[in-house]
């Protein structure tokens, strides 16, 4: 930070999950609009020789849109910096002393920031907007001004310590809990409930930035949901009712880990299955509690009901009648209608989905 | 491995606490696909 008592600072830098983001001021921004830039991003200064990043800010526009777009360009900035490293999520996060975090997921217009500013005022505030975690639960903060809603008037921004948020504590931080926000106005207590894998990661999924950059990243995401033991689920009303459940989330026994499977990375990208049936074109996929979730050009699918059978049973090389028998052997016989029939629609809608490529003459086959 | 453990079938029904023969043969009726979304 160039910044002292005789000139206005040109730039000052700020830390964005691990990125450092240099802000630099066009020649003609008066001293008071940077000063006010600066006071806003106290919380998230750096002291970095290097930047990531550059933002240049100029005089232009009033300067709460301007502050409120910075922060969105500075975001934005950092995530693309980042994309590929570490999972990033749209959460509110807060520390405790020992430098355990908790990640409130959940998108816009959830509750993220009034929950941070309830929350950071007993714990350490990581972050309104991005909780970014690396493979081993580092925690990288992003101690962004809040925006706060004004009646009638653009947001405000306001720096964490003018929003009475506390500063992080000097422990190195670890993610511990990560809670899916499930705000409800109205619930006067809040009500905890566990996640199973593969909902936690398509509920997740949806709050991630690029997580198609990430190596593996349905098990990438497993296995962050696993190291925390479990992914959670708050119902609640008010911001304020959450502040005793930090301390119970850190704390909390695990709950049902390990309860997913890799789909062989080895097949993923291969020629997988016989003459017949072929998987097509898959980036990651696992297996768990019955369902089986599945990556392939940028969307996630996850197969319930005998469709999971039917595409394992298609890496494994089987035949269309071995995968038929191998329905009934896993479901047993269906109560209505020909097991044969409802393999094969199966089999067509995953032709359609594109997770199965079937031989011509299976496409034609019609009512197999 | 067994393709119903594979599947965390047998995990399934214990955690539903469904009957598992049940819940099982229900599945043939369900959707194949529970959920599409496109990642960003």
């Amino acid at each position: 930070m160039n910044v002292d008592d005789r000139a206005p600072a040109e730039h000052f830098d700020v830390a964005a999950i691990g990125a450092t983001v240099r802000i630099q001021f066009a020649p003609d921004m008066p001293e008071d609009s940077r000063e006010r830039v600066l006071d806003v991003w106290t919380g998230a200064i750096a002291t970095a020789h290097v930047a990531d990043a550059v933002i240049q800010v100029g005089p232009h526009g009033e300067i709460e849109s301007m502050l409120e777009h910075l922060s969105v360009r500075v975001t934005l900035a950092a995530l693309e910096r980042k994309r590929g490293q570490l999972i990033m999520m749209h959460a509110a996060g807060v520390a405790m002393d020992d430098g355990r975090v908790v990640a409130f997921v959940g998108p816009s217009g959830r509750g993220k920031t009034t929950l941070s500013a309830a929350l950071g005022a007993h714990f350490g505030y990581v972050s309104d907007e991005t909780v970014a975690v690396d493979r081993d639960l580092t925690v990288m903060a992003y101690r962004k001004p809040l925006s706060m809603l004004r009646s009638g008037k653009p947001k405000e921004q306001v720096s964490p310590p003018r929003a009475g948020l506390l500063e992080l504590p000097t422990a190195r931080l670890r993610l511990a809990a990560i809670v899916l926000l499930d705000r409800r106005p109205g619930v006067s207590e809040p009500v905890l409930s566990r996640v199973r894998v593969i909902d936690a990661i398509t509920e997740l999924i949806a709050q991630l930035s690029y997580v198609t950059d990430l190596d593996a990243p349905l098990q990438r995401l497993a296995s962050l949901c696993d190291a925390v033991g479990g992914v959670w689920r708050v119902t609640y009303g008010e911001a304020a009712s959450l502040i005793p459940l930090v301390p119970e989330l850190v704390r909390a026994p695990p709950g049902v880990v390990g309860t997913w499977t890799p789909l062989a990375s080895a097949q993923v990208g291969a020629e997988v299955g016989t003459t017949e049936f072929k998987w097509g074109a898959v980036s990651d996929a696992i297996a768990a509690d019955g369902s089986v979730a599945v990556m392939s050009d940028g969307v996630l699918r996850v197969l319930a009901g005998i469709a999971p059978s039917i595409w394992i049973g298609i890496s494994r090389g089987l035949s269309f009648e071995q995968l038929v028998a191998q329905a009934i052997a896993d479901f047993d016989r269906p109560p209505l209608g020909d097991a044969s029939k409802l393999v094969a629609a199966v089999i067509d809608e995953l032709v359609r989905e594109g997770l199965v490529v079937a031989e011509d003459r299976q496409t034609e086959r019609g009512t197999l | 491995m067994d393709l119903r453990e594979y599947l965390g079938l047998y995990r399934s029904n214990w955690l539903s606490g469904a009957p598992s023969l049940v819940s099982l043969r229900q599945r043939w009726e369900a959707p194949a696909l529970a959920h599409r979304g496109t990642i960003r």
